[in-house]
């Protein structure tokens, strides 16, 4: 591989890692999508739990 | 496991996440130790025995990369010598030629007897019986099992000996951090084929912050969207064309088309939920699809489907055959054998050869005509259009078991073959509003949407909700959803 197409692949890579986001809407999206695959299985459990008594 | 179910999406991801941030203060290592036990019981969970041959294949690899490192096979002195780059372009010696050789066998050797060993057999019964000497034909009493991803990590050991031998990347000393890279769940079973250079520096550190997250999130989301809301509908509109053989020439092509969409986002929303799982961990991933249907040309097209596989294909294939430097009639050839080696790296059938072998020729006709081809004077949007259609034409023959399916589809496309009575039945299905709706909005996001990677760059209010909205609406689709299939697990 050149090193030109190495150094512009890494360039593109390190883009990546940088997002234009407030801080609001980052804990939003972070806690929302925590919050959604933590609470579904509980929230299941809960349902069959409650079906069965 | 698939990304887009329940056990992996509600109870391995938040455990594996879990451990892996509460292990943040712990350094690099741990966190590499978390990857790897969460990596092997991601792919050992449908085959355990399996991580036993991942296992051997990430041993064999690191220890041939420490000798064509070292220079040298005592094992015992391997502490003692600091691993360094091996000068680019320099001679080596023969020992480290033959490390190379060991590690480069036994990958293409593994991949090449779980993979093909069935179809060569098959193939060589079949010549037995055909030339009447039944008596030479071979009945095994087993058949081999393919493990999962197979083609992705032995690719990915591959490029990375390679680049040691080339100098391109520094061996690892720590087999931790080497069977970190390879076992690294998020692009463990279907890619990105990731090259071990770009990712050597971030096995050894790497940062964690909430605009990494985010984003990570972000790609997830909307990939696990594309892959409910689009692929699934689309997967299930062709599963009922190409089983029905041979309808009316328009409903043929919407089934191929419909082929054609889920393929695309069954894959660029695995490679964006994998991108997006690398980001939580910290990783930063190469781009794997740039609007391939937006492409202009076939050439164009390999630029922009499945990069990670064609550059590798370009890199340790193309360029070491001779590439486009040794004449005319060689890099026609060149080209033809790397896309005949693509077709069969998707799997053991003649279908996936006629498949390679189709953009070879391509590819071979587009480089030879160059500029002067028809095609160049086309408006862009008839050549994207264009491309699209001999695109969605060669899906047949990838989507197809066999070579007479293939061509009895490709000719009710064309109004060859009379189509099947039942014909109608299936077109009610396929046309019902849900599916007819899935399909257009997959119209809409090739050819009107930005991409993920674009998208995602600036994220407001709106964005996040819409989002989460996405998210959200495609859990609800996937409980109900009884077809999920990854067309890429397969291979």
């Amino acid at each position: 591989m050149t090193k030109v197409r190495m150094e512009r692949e890494e360039a593109a890579l390190r883009e990546l890692g940088v997002t234009r986001a407030g801080a609001r809407v980052r804990w939003l999206l972070i806690l929302g999508f925590l919050l959604t695959i933590i609470m579904v299985p509980i929230l299941q459990a809960w349902k069959e739990w409650r079906l069965a008594r | 496991m698939v990304f887009s179910s329940h056990l992996f999406l509600f109870y391995f991801l938040p455990l594996a996440l879990g451990l892996y941030y509460a292990c943040q203060g712990a350094g690099p290592r741990v966190r590499n130790l978390v990857l790897i036990a969460s990596g092997y019981a991601f792919y050992g969970w449908a085959e355990p025995i399996f991580m036993f041959l991942m296992f051997l294949t990430t041993m064999t690899d690191w220890l041939a990369s420490l000798v064509i490192a070292r220079k040298t096979l005592k094992l015992w002195n391997f502490r003692k010598i600091e691993v360094s780059y091996l000068e680019r372009g320099g001679g080596r010696s023969s020992l480290q030629k033959w490390a190379l050789l060991i590690s480069v066998g036994m990958n293409v050797g593994s991949l090449g007897f779980f993979k093909y060993f069935n179809f060569g057999v098959a193939n060589y019964n079949a010549l037995m019986r055909n030339l009447g000497i039944e008596s030479w034909q071979w009945n095994t009493f087993f058949e081999v099992i393919l493990p999962l991803g197979i083609s992705f990590y032995t690719f990915q050991a591959i490029s990375y000996t390679v680049d040691v031998y080339r100098g391109e990347a520094r061996a690892m000393g720590n087999f931790l951090d080497f069977s970190c890279f390879v076992s690294m769940f998020p692009h463990l079973v279907a890619g990105p084929i990731l090259k071990f250079s770009f990712l050597a520096k971030q096995i050894e550190s790497r940062t964690l912050t909430s605009r990494k997250f985010v984003r990570g999130v972000s790609f997830f989301c909307l990939g696990f969207s594309k892959k409910i809301l689009l692929a699934n509908p689309c997967g299930k509109i062709s599963d009922l064309s190409f089983q029905a053989g041979a309808l009316p020439p328009i409903e043929a092509w919407y089934g191929a088309i419909a082929y054609a969409f889920q393929i695309y986002f069954d894959f660029s929303a695995y490679s964006d939920m994998a991108i997006g799982l690398g980001l939580m961990l910290g990783f930063l991933f190469a781009k794997n699809f740039d609007s391939p249907y937006r492409a202009v040309s076939i050439t164009d097209f390999w630029r922009r489907w499945h990069i990670s596989l064609s550059s590798w294909l370009r890199d340790y294939l193309y360029i070491p055959l001779g590439g486009n430097r040794l004449g005319g009639a060689r890099t026609y050839l060149n080209l033809m054998l790397v896309m005949l080696v693509g077709g069969l790296w998707h799997g053991a059938s003649w279908n996936f050869v006629i498949w390679g072998g189709m953009h070879g020729g391509m590819l071979a006709l587009e480089r030879w005509k160059a500029e002067q081809a028809l095609i160049e004077r086309l408006p862009r949007v008839m050549r994207i259009l264009l491309t699209f259609l001999l695109v969605t034409i060669s899906w047949v023959f990838f989507r197809t078991k066999d070579l007479s399916s293939g061509v009895t589809y490709l000719g009710s496309m064309f109004g060859l073959v009379p189509s099947i009575p039942a014909s109608g039945l299936v077109a009610g299905i396929t046309l019902s509003p849900y599916y007819l709706g899935s399909f257009l909005l997959a119209v809409a996001v090739t050819w009107l949407c930005p991409q993920t990677w674009d998208w995602t760059r600036h994220i407001g209010l709106l964005k996040a909700i819409s989002i989460l909205l996405l998210f959200w609406l495609s859990i609800l689709v996937m409980t109900g959803q009884t077809y999920n299939p990854f067309i890429y697990f397969l291979f």
